[in-house]
């Protein structure tokens, strides 16, 4: 592996946000914004340089950011996008994260992007070949990546690893580090029947340098991962028992569809620095029944 | 397993196949269809399921996020489109734009690039139109061209990061004039040659009669400049000349080259009018 980040790079960075359009203008107007850093989408600020970019250039004097991808397509067998990935770079060498983030997915196959985090069938040759990407990504970002766990609906026949143990082997081959998303454990737990405390368990916890929390939605038999309402209970739960198992997790959550104002968001936020410092589990609300259509990994605008 | 079997249940297989479900169009049957022919592989071999329902209720979430997602997109960039439309006509079209157009781009800004031209492709041609069906039938495309250009006016680099841009100098032309100085519109600024003066819209209620409330012109065409000062999107409805002097600013052009395309006696009148605006970079050197 070649880049230049160490453990010592991964530093603890507190409790964040994902910086959202919505916020904006409070972000602006107010000067104590109760966060200790922010996560960007790296997509809508490659060649955005509107507005957003004014935002985050004036957030990113005051706090550290960290830059998390949808479109790095990691799993797919079309070749990698050396242009995207030219400009990944050159937005990372322009906005100096703590790290760079994407998912264990792939996007789209033969050229097309979905703009969804499609699961991959989990076996040795999918192993290997993401291992092989995940080695040229991080040879041509000059960065040890970090990869998240996906939150998925269905899983194919062709797997054959579970997903913890796919992600400890890509650790393994790969020096990459882990961003555990206890939200996306939580609903693959349910629509796929695992328990969710053997996953996190299994996971090589010296690798995990951050953790998404977001909110879900049942829907029929499955619990969709939309990231529009507080986070549940046993998603807290998960969390506290993941808290319990590294010594300092960096912790965000993620608002992506009905998004509250930035203080509700900050007052979410604050229950998770309540239990990471040892407060009871609050109450979490109940992931009701709904008659529409969710949709999953909602566009982070 | 066989060979044929190894090859239907490879990665790029696995990959070609539920591309195909999520990205072909009809109902999720067509889809299956679809796939099995591109990828020689059905269903009942690719997801685990205790029944044909489950399948289909793991696979919707795919198939129908794949649409409202991107719909929602559009929906975005879109807004007076789709009041113009109404939601149901607006859907049909960005449908059937995301399903013959699949996205090729890594970033959603190119989403939508295209959804003028899509209007306009899918306008049917009739003979003998009234003023009327004439605007229904091609305010759509116009409509979409415009907010394209907002669009990019609020995403693209403008007047106001000077220490990102060699353009040194933003705004208005310093006195005395140095005829040496580079001039150019910024990459934000879009400059629209209309039929309709769609922006006229924008102020109209949610439950307007659009024909009624757009000032209808066919004689001529209208010339608008769209940008952004301070990061807020403007609008200048522009003369013709206006129009054709800032087209031959898209290009980088030296201010005394720019001043001798146009006739001497109109060159105070254009600098007073290039300094009122105040929308275009100039380099001092």
């Amino acid at each position: 592996m070649a880049n230049n980040q160490t453990v010592d790079a991964f530093p603890h960075l507190g409790f964040g946000i994902g910086l959202r359009t919505k916020h904006y203008e409070w972000l602006l107007s107010h000067s104590e914004w109760g966060v200790d850093w922010f996560e960007i989408i790296s997509e809508n600020f490659i060649g955005n340089e509107g507005y957003g970019r004014h935002v985050l250039d004036t957030i990113r004097t005051v706090v550290p950011i960290v830059m998390h991808g949808v479109s790095l397509n990691l799993g797919s067998t079309d070749a990698l996008n050396l242009e995207y990935l030219k400009r990944l770079k050159q937005l990372a060498d322009e906005l100096n994260p703590k790290w760079v983030s994407d998912h264990l997915c792939w996007t789209g196959h033969a050229g097309i992007n979905t703009h969804d985090l499609l699961p991959l069938p989990l076996n040795e040759q999918s192993l290997e070949h993401t291992c092989n990407r995940v080695e040229q990504v991080q040879e041509l970002l000059q960065r040890t990546l970090v990869i998240e766990n996906p939150s998925s609906y269905l899983e194919f026949k062709q797997s054959t690893i579970p997903e913890w143990a796919f992600l400890s082997e890509l650790v393994d081959r790969t020096g990459c580090r882990l961003l555990i998303d206890v939200n996306n454990i939580h609903v693959c737990s349910v629509n796929h029947g695992y328990d969710p405390y053997v996953y996190l368990n299994q996971l090589p916890v010296e690798a995990i340098v951050q953790c998404h929390l977001a909110g879900a939605t049942a829907s029929g038999n499955l619990l969709i991962d939309t990231h529009s309402k507080p986070i549940a209970r046993e998603v807290w739960a998960l969390y506290r028992h993941l808290v319990n198992k590294t010594d300092a997790l960096s912790t965000m959550i993620e608002w992506d569809a009905d998004i509250p104002e930035f203080p509700t968001l900050v007052a979410e936020l604050n229950k998770a620095r309540a239990i990471a410092a040892g407060d009871d589990i609050p109450e979490g609300l109940s992931q009701k029944e709904t008659s529409d259509h969710p949709i999953s990994n909602p566009i982070p605008i | 397993m066989n060979v044929h079997e190894r090859q239907t249940t490879s990665l790029e297989n696995v990959q070609s196949w539920l591309t195909q479900v999520i990205t072909s169009r009809g109902d999720l049957a067509s889809k299956l269809k679809q796939a099995e022919s591109v990828a020689g592989s059905t269903v009942h071999k690719m997801i685990q399921a205790q029944s044909v329902d489950e399948q289909q209720e793991r696979l919707s979430v795919y198939v129908t996020g794949y649409v409202l997602r991107l719909v929602e997109c559009l929906k975005e960039e879109y807004p007076l489109l789709n009041r113009f439309l109404g939601d149901e006509l607006f859907e049909t079209f960005a449908k059937a734009y995301l399903i013959d157009y699949p996205s090729k781009s890594w970033t959603l800004h190119h989403l939508g690039e295209g959804f003028s031209w899509y209007l306009k492709q899918t306008q049917p041609i009739i003979d003998d139109t009234t003023d009327i069906e004439s605007l229904l039938l091609t305010l759509p495309a116009q409509i979409a061209v415009y907010e394209r250009a907002k669009a990019m006016a609020l995403l693209l680099r403008g007047t106001e990061q000077q220490n990102r841009s060699r353009w040194v100098i933003p705004g208005v032309l310093k006195q005395p004039l140095n005829y040496e100085s580079w001039i150019q519109t910024p990459p934000c600024m879009t400059l629209l040659s209309l039929d309709y003066p769609v922006w006229s819209l924008e102020d109209a209620g949610s439950n307007m009669t659009f024909t009624q409330s757009i000032n209808i012109s066919f004689d001529k065409p209208i010339y608008l400049l769209i940008s952004r000062k301070q990061y807020r999107p403007i609008n200048i409805e522009l003369e013709c000349w206006q129009y054709e002097l800032l087209s031959k600013c898209q290009d980088m052009i030296k201010v005394g080259d720019l001043l001798a395309s146009i006739p001497w006696s109109s060159r105070d009148k254009t600098l007073r009018w290039l300094n009122e605006i105040d929308v275009l970079n100039v380099c001092e050197v």
